[in-house]
């Protein structure tokens, strides 16, 4: 074979030949770093939070304080029904505001999230739910700015939803304030988990 | 020569009247907010929707009202107040305002306060307001004049309102207090 047609080949070929070497040190450069897996991106990691600690979003300070399973409303007359139970979770609040803050408001920005429970953007039935002052048991409390209280939010739920020991990871949310254009007051943009805080259930049932 | 240096000086100082008449535009918190009424306590103090007169002020660690007991982590403001309404029948709303930040009052003792009850004309109801504020409030921004602001509970913009300016670190502070509920007349 003539070594100009040779020549011409590889001219042809180059392109394949330079990309399939490219690929193979890539390869070989990736083994020490872990590979080609898929990899999630450190801006899409939620940090963790420690149980009791308060974590202070733009609209409210809120710290974790305990997740329990019980068949006995904090109210001390609510009853769930057949194979329901109440999920309570005690958190300690307090508004981060200039003024009085309703724990519970508006789905697009709960404080706080529960998988399966609670969810950002899935509204909640009325009756699935309560918000009590954990001191004196007054329903529908909110919360103002530095007077922090501790309150119980109740759900109800499957009785085989939650076991006790199960380690669930509350989200705590966070958005920006904005002033709002039609309605007065603040529209709160861009809601986000912003960090989780993993706790274990404990079954008082 | 000097023509021309006159209208560079008129083009600058118009630029500036533009200028602080932007930087001048009030927000329109501003241009809706309520008119304040304002008086001191124990004076008849009346705006377009209600008569007020605010008996006395002060804090306490702890309320008893009829069988709730008023527990909180932090102090109350406890007001007596004679509210009326001057034309037809108006809810009572009360808030505190300290250097801007607002302290709704507590509905927590349900009916016996007089905030969060209505009143009718010519038929004044006298009662309690309680207000939940910060232990540490004496030593907080605005606490010297703290304002008690007194509507009819629908939006207050534009809206006649009564406010009291209250030097929250002349008051007297008690442990426990029994309180008097709402009834109706004069004190």
């Amino acid at each position: 074979m003539p070594a100009e047609t040779i020549t011409s080949r590889v001219r042809t070929w180059l392109p394949l030949i330079a990309a399939a070497g490219v690929l193979a040190v890539a390869g070989v450069v990736a083994i020490p770093l872990g590979g080609w897996d898929t990899v999630v991106p450190e801006s899409t990691i939620i940090p963790e939070h420690p149980v009791g600690e308060p974590f202070v979003s733009h609209r409210v300070s809120t710290s974790i304080d305990d997740l329990y399973l019980t068949d006995v409303h904090p109210d001390g007359y609510s009853e769930p029904e057949a194979g329901e139970t109440f999920l309570v979770l005690v958190a300690t609040m307090e508004s981060e505001t200039d003024g009085p803050e309703i724990p519970i408001a508006s789905s697009s920005f709960y404080p706080f999230t529960i998988p399966g429970v609670i969810e950002l953007g899935v509204a909640l039935d009325g009756t699935s739910y309560s918000t009590l002052l954990e001191r004196d048991g007054n329903f529908g409390p909110v919360v103002v700015p530095g007077l922090a209280d501790t309150l119980l939010f109740v759900f109800v739920v499957p009785s085989s939803g939650f076991a006790d020991g199960d380690v669930v990871r509350i989200g705590l949310t966070d958005a920006t304030p904005e002033e709002a254009d039609i309605i007065e007051g603040t529209r709160w943009v861009d809601v986000h988990i912003a960090v989780e805080v993993p706790i274990t259930v404990r079954d008082e049932r | 020569m000097k023509r021309r240096g006159w209208s560079i000086l008129a083009g600058v100082a118009l630029l500036a009247a533009a200028y602080g008449v932007t930087a001048t535009i009030p927000s329109s918190e501003l241009v809706k907010a309520p008119f304040g009424v304002r008086g001191a306590i124990g004076d008849r103090i009346v705006s377009q929707p209600m008569i007020v007169t605010v008996n006395e002020v002060f804090l306490a660690d702890e309320v008893e009202l009829d069988l709730w007991r008023g527990t909180t982590n932090g102090v109350w403001f406890v007001a007596d107040a004679t509210i009326a309404a001057t034309v037809e029948r108006e809810g009572v709303d009360v808030e505190l305002y300290l250097d801007g930040v607002e302290y709704p009052s507590s509905s927590r003792a349900d009916s016996s306060t007089v905030d969060g009850s209505v009143v009718d004309p010519g038929f004044p109801m006298t009662g309690p307001i309680l207000i939940e504020l910060p232990a540490d409030v004496v030593d907080r921004p605005g606490a010297r004049s703290a304002v008690l602001r007194i509507s009819t509970g629908s939006d207050p913009r534009l809206d006649s309102v009564i406010e009291l300016v209250i030097d929250l670190t002349q008051l007297d502070t008690d442990g426990s207090v029994e309180l008097e509920p709402t009834r109706p007349g004069e004190r």
